[in-house]
């Protein structure tokens, strides 16, 4: 289901799921330590080599760019704070509700609650989405 | 190899410009595995659009390219606008400011905050992305 004018607060977004990959990991940079490969980030303190924040950006933006549409290439806002990595092979979910309804221009910004959890259901982005839909 | 303790705030690093292609377009949209992205789909804004996560590694591009080292680079948060869709084809320049700076823990913190621009001067995509670096002896 796609945002529009009517969607009240409390409304879910389509949940987007996923299988994480470590594409980052990659060994052609030679002293450098690289936190997506296993024995760097277990120096560093780490279970084993996490995926790039930016690949779990990027699966909650298919989720909202599905869910609000064209409007959010224009007016699109995110803010997420990484909470927990997200391991290779991981099955991840990106989830979201509709928590305000701001009246802006001639439309109304809906302002949504979106995380990032994995199978366990621990939260590994956090933070909030918006877009203005229009009637 | 300079570290983010090499970094001040209101340090401006040299604008970086690109363009926009198939390739980085479809490497973006693999990243979460979209069987449909719309972006594919001309009809919404006239062409192929890019995904608005494009730019995601101007971190990584703006800190190489000064001579920084990535080791224990790791991402806190990132605030992001989106003001226009990026284009196939588009040619795009990036701005890149140190907004912030801090220490906590023994690890440095720096925001930066990233504009990119078409060729008209208008903005695109406004971003603040915050990194700590671990301790480069822990690494």
């Amino acid at each position: 289901m796609r945002a529009t004018v009517d969607t009240p607060i409390g409304a879910p977004i389509p949940e987007w799921k996923g299988i994480a990959s470590n594409v980052h990991a990659r060994t052609d940079r030679e002293g450098e330590a690289n936190i997506h490969d296993d024995a760097a980030a277990q120096k560093l303190g780490f279970q084993r080599g996490f995926v790039a924040g930016g690949q779990s950006i990027a699966w909650i933006s298919r989720a909202l760019v599905h869910y609000f549409g064209p409007t959010y290439f224009q007016t699109g806002r995110l803010e997420v704070t990484y909470v927990s990595p997200v391991f290779d092979q991981d099955p991840i979910t990106v989830k979201g509700t509709v928590r305000e309804r701001i009246p802006e221009g001639d439309g109304v910004r809906l302002v949504c609650d979106v995380w990032l959890e994995r199978e366990d259901g621990t939260k590994a982005v956090v933070g909030t989405a918006s877009a203005v839909v229009r009637g | 190899m300079k570290t983010f303790a090499d970094l001040e705030v209101g340090q401006r690093l040299p604008p970086i410009e690109l363009t926009v292609t198939e390739e980085w377009i479809a490497t973006d949209i693999a990243l979460a595995h979209d069987p449909n992205p719309p972006e594919k789909n001309p009809d919404l804004f006239g062409s192929v659009i890019a995904p608005p996560t494009l730019t995601n590694a101007d971190f990584d591009r703006f800190l190489r390219a000064n001579g920084f080292s990535m080791s224990g680079v790791i991402p806190t948060k990132t605030r992001q606008e989106y003001f226009a869709p990026l284009h196939l084809g588009q040619t795009i320049q990036t701005t890149c400011e140190v907004v912030d700076k801090y220490e906590r823990k023994g690890r440095t913190y720096v925001t930066f905050e990233f504009v990119t621009t078409d060729q008209t001067g208008r903005v695109l995509v406004k971003k603040r992305d915050t990194f700590l670096q671990m301790p480069v002896e822990a690494t």
